[in-house]
């Protein structure tokens, strides 16, 4: 067997010029586009760690913001907008406790998160919470899952609890939020005095009544004059104060001769901070 | 040659290295020289290989020539080989049920080493082979080479283009995503027009009314196992009838005026399977791969939205592009007219097309009817592509489309070019905004966000709009940004507001 000689292709060439020259071409060709490709797959060998460990960020951060629009839409109302609880209707999730005291006092056995997620899946059987102030009824987790009626399928309950443990930095103060400044709200300015109405008009007029507002009503006090009586209700509160408190808890400063039972109702629950100023607001121009 | 003559007898008692050839064989081959001796040890590769035996000693040069065929049948074949491999392997990570299947592409990502990379390769070579498929055809009908004794290669490859836009089809719905979940919703919905049967073919398709863990399981099945069979199937055949009954067809300049258009037409320049074809598809494969690689890697990612969600339709749902021109003629009209019967008469055109004109000449420009009904319909498909994207026809009130512009549900908006780090914490509202030291990224979107608004409010779309955007930090590492469009309805003078906020993390 006679060893191939670079000689042998030039004299092939010569003979058959095209097909060797193209033969040859392809030859260099190939080899230099297998040599950048054992360089790229080189290349991305090396650095397939960073990128798998990149892509479980990308895929964790996901998971939060997922989670985070769910959280508002799903568990807001009773956990708060950023987790700082609702009264006794359904704890912090936001705070140290919840991270360092929580699974000791349910006596969970796994991780925080898995206690999230099962929690949201299944719901909780016994509320932990004291009675809940308004009705006399125990707030108790329901379940979420679509399995057992909920709305939630298993991987958005996962998001959630995603996002819910994305609490721990702050809760365990390791990393400081800024706070957004919020301008402050004039109760003079007419377009909260008129929100304030419409708001009234919606949410109070069933029980109280405002002589052009709303209809007659045994159920609650007349709040026509209300910015002038408030001042005298309470010496130590000023009408504003008097008028906000009242909103929030109903039951606080009850007006001799109404019925306390009728309260059962939380008025200030289900508005926004910007609502109850708005409400304090037109209350205000009643004198 | 020199050489030539002593190989087959020196290295008589050589033994056999591969494909029936000796090592010497081998080498005197990939140096370019002639062998002799009978049998010619280089058609012995042919009759004793089985890999080789598939192939064609010799080829007419004209037919190889680069610029008559692209080797676009050589490319889809190739592309399709790097799918089933790449497929066979993603199907040991992948999970065929709606709990399972989007969980399954994240931890392709997250978890699996080369799972991103083999997903996009899978995917950006699916793309790929849309592109070569429908330039194969058009090469195919321009050159004239589809009439007579190849009729039958073309049905095949008719045939072939189907499965292959199956393939794309439903492997798009795989990655359980709410693109891939509405896309194919769209897609399937095609079958309810059918007439007499159209309940009972969509029923077959999803396996219950809507797209749920049936359906994915069918589209599974028919992507992995019933499509690729069939187009392996058919690849055979095309393959076949190309090599073995009508030749590769010669560029027309040089084509017989007998009209024969194969190999065994009148050119005797013939060029060697064995080094030359060989070699330059060596060649290609080590391009193809180069290419696969590096786009993949560095500049192509298969997308994923968010989890498949059949209660929430998403804004501006859109068929993948090759699909666009259909969900096009479905927005034109009548589903059933639109959506089954215009592109079955073309599946049908394309059928009869080789039995339609029966003219010998081959030259384009002979054909002038040819040349024009191709301009004529790729005018139309492109047409059509842009009718089905979501900027034609489909009017989202003004508000909520500047919205869905900078920040829309799915995918990336402006918003999105904006790093975590300069979407300074604020209150934006847009008439009292001194761009003094915001950072650049953010002014930009805060400026587009204005023009829009200022346009709208002059058309008369939103009349005394005013939009505030506001930038919360809202966890660590998490902000959360709200955009409030705030106009008078100019009706009733009351004051509307539209509002969307979406959370975006540092590490997205």
């Amino acid at each position: 067997m006679r060893p191939l000689h670079l000689k042998d292709t030039y004299t092939y060439i010569a003979t058959d010029k095209v097909m060797a020259h193209r033969l040859h071409t392809v030859i260099l060709l190939g080899l230099l586009a297998t040599l950048l490709l054992i360089a790229m797959v080189i290349y991305a060998i090396v650095h397939e760690p960073a990128k798998m460990s990149e892509s479980s960020r990308k895929v964790a951060a996901r998971s939060i913001e997922t989670g985070a629009g769910l959280y508002d839409l799903h568990c807001r109302t009773c956990h708060g907008i950023k987790g700082e609880g609702i009264g006794q209707l359904g704890p912090a999730l936001n705070d140290r406790p919840f991270f360092t005291e929580r699974l000791k006092e349910v006596g969970w056995q796994d991780t925080l998160e898995s206690y999230i997620i099962s929690s949201s899946a299944h719901g909780r059987l016994i509320g932990t919470r004291p009675k809940y102030a308004g009705n006399e009824s125990t707030a108790v987790m329901t379940p979420w899952l679509e399995d057992y009626g909920g709305p939630l399928r298993r991987d958005q309950i996962k998001n959630i609890a995603a996002f819910v443990m994305n609490w721990q930095p702050t809760a365990l103060g390791k990393v400081e939020l800024i706070n957004l400044e919020l301008p402050g709200v004039s109760l003079d300015d007419p377009n909260t005095i008129n929100l304030g109405k419409r708001l009234f008009t919606e949410s109070c007029g069933d029980c109280h009544l405002i002589s052009d507002v709303s209809v007659p009503s045994r159920k609650a006090p007349v709040l026509d004059s209300i910015a002038a009586r408030a001042s005298s209700r309470q010496p130590e509160k000023s009408p504003e104060e008097y008028i906000r408190d009242s909103v929030l808890m109903p039951a606080e400063y009850i007006v001799e001769g109404f019925d306390p039972e009728i309260l059962g109702y939380s008025c200030g629950s289900v508005l926004s901070a910007t609502q109850l100023d708005a409400i304090t607001a037109y209350l205000l121009t009643r004198r | 040659m020199s050489s030539t003559g002593n190989t087959g007898k020196s290295a008589s008692n050589e033994k056999i290295a591969i494909a029936g050839l000796r090592p010497s064989d081998l080498k005197a081959i990939l140096r370019g020289d002639q062998l002799e001796g009978t049998p010619n040890p280089k058609h012995l590769a042919h009759r004793l290989s089985f890999w080789f035996h598939f192939r064609p000693r010799n080829l007419p040069e004209a037919a190889s020539r680069f610029t008559h065929t692209f080797h676009l049948g050589f490319l889809i074949f190739l592309f399709f080989l790097i799918e089933l491999i790449t497929g066979m392997i993603l199907m040991v990570y992948y999970v065929p049920t709606p709990d399972g299947a989007y969980e399954s592409i994240l931890r392709l990502s997250a978890d699996v080493p080369f799972g991103e990379l083999l997903r996009d390769i899978h995917r950006l070579g699916a793309e790929v082979i849309i592109i070569l498929v429908i330039l194969h055809l058009l090469r195919t009908y321009l050159t004239d080479s589809f009439k007579g004794e190849r009729h039958a290669t073309w049905l095949v490859g008719v045939f072939l283009l189907v499965f292959m836009l199956g393939l794309a089809f439903t492997g798009y719905l795989l990655p359980w995503d709410q693109l891939a979940y509405w896309a194919v919703t769209i897609g399937t919905s095609m079958a309810e027009a059918v007439p007499l049967i159209g309940e009972e073919l969509n029923r077959l398709f999803r396996g219950s009314i809507e797209i749920g863990a049936d359906g994915l399981l069918r589209f599974y099945v028919l992507h992995v196992l019933l499509l690729p069979i069939l187009c392996i199937l058919f690849m055979g055949i095309h393959y076949y009838r190309v090599v073995r009954i009508h030749g590769i067809s010669l560029p027309v300049h040089l084509d017989t005026e007998s009209g024969q258009t194969g190999s065994q037409g009148g050119n005797n320049k013939s060029i060697r399977f064995l080094p030359d074809i060989l070699l330059f598809e060596t060649f290609v494969t080590c391009l193809v791969l180069l290419f696969l690689m590096t786009f993949s890697y560095f500049l192509y990612d298969a997308p994923l939205e968010h989890h498949a969600d059949p209660s929430h339709t998403p804004l501006d749902v859109q068929a993948p592009w090759f699909f666009l021109w259909l969900q096009g003629l479905l927005k034109l009209g009548n589903k059933t007219i639109m959506g089954v019967g215009v592109p079955i008469a073309f599946f049908l055109f394309l059928v009869f097309l080789p039995y339609l004109g029966r003219s010998p000449r081959r030259k384009l420009r002979d054909r002038p009817l040819a040349m024009f009904s191709t301009g004529i319909l790729i005018i139309i498909f492109v047409t059509l592509s842009y009718v089905g994207t979501h900027h034609y026809g489909i009017q989202l009130p003004p508000a909520v489309r500047i919205t869905q512009d900078i920040m829309p549900e799915e995918g990336e908006g402006l918003l999105h070019t904006v790093p975590f780090d300069e979407l300074r914490i604020g209150i934006y509202e847009l008439d009292k905004i001194r761009s003094s030291n915001i950072p650049r990224s953010l002014s930009k979107v805060l400026s587009t966000l204005e023009k829009r608004i200022r346009e709208a409010s002059t058309d008369g779309y939103l009349s005394e709009a005013k939009a505030v955007f506001i930038i919360e930090d809202w966890q660590a590492d998490l902000k959360r940004i709200a955009l409030r469009i705030i106009w008078t309805n100019t009706k009733s003078d009351a004051p509307v507001t539209f509002e969307r906020y979406i959370h975006l993390h540092r590490h997205r």
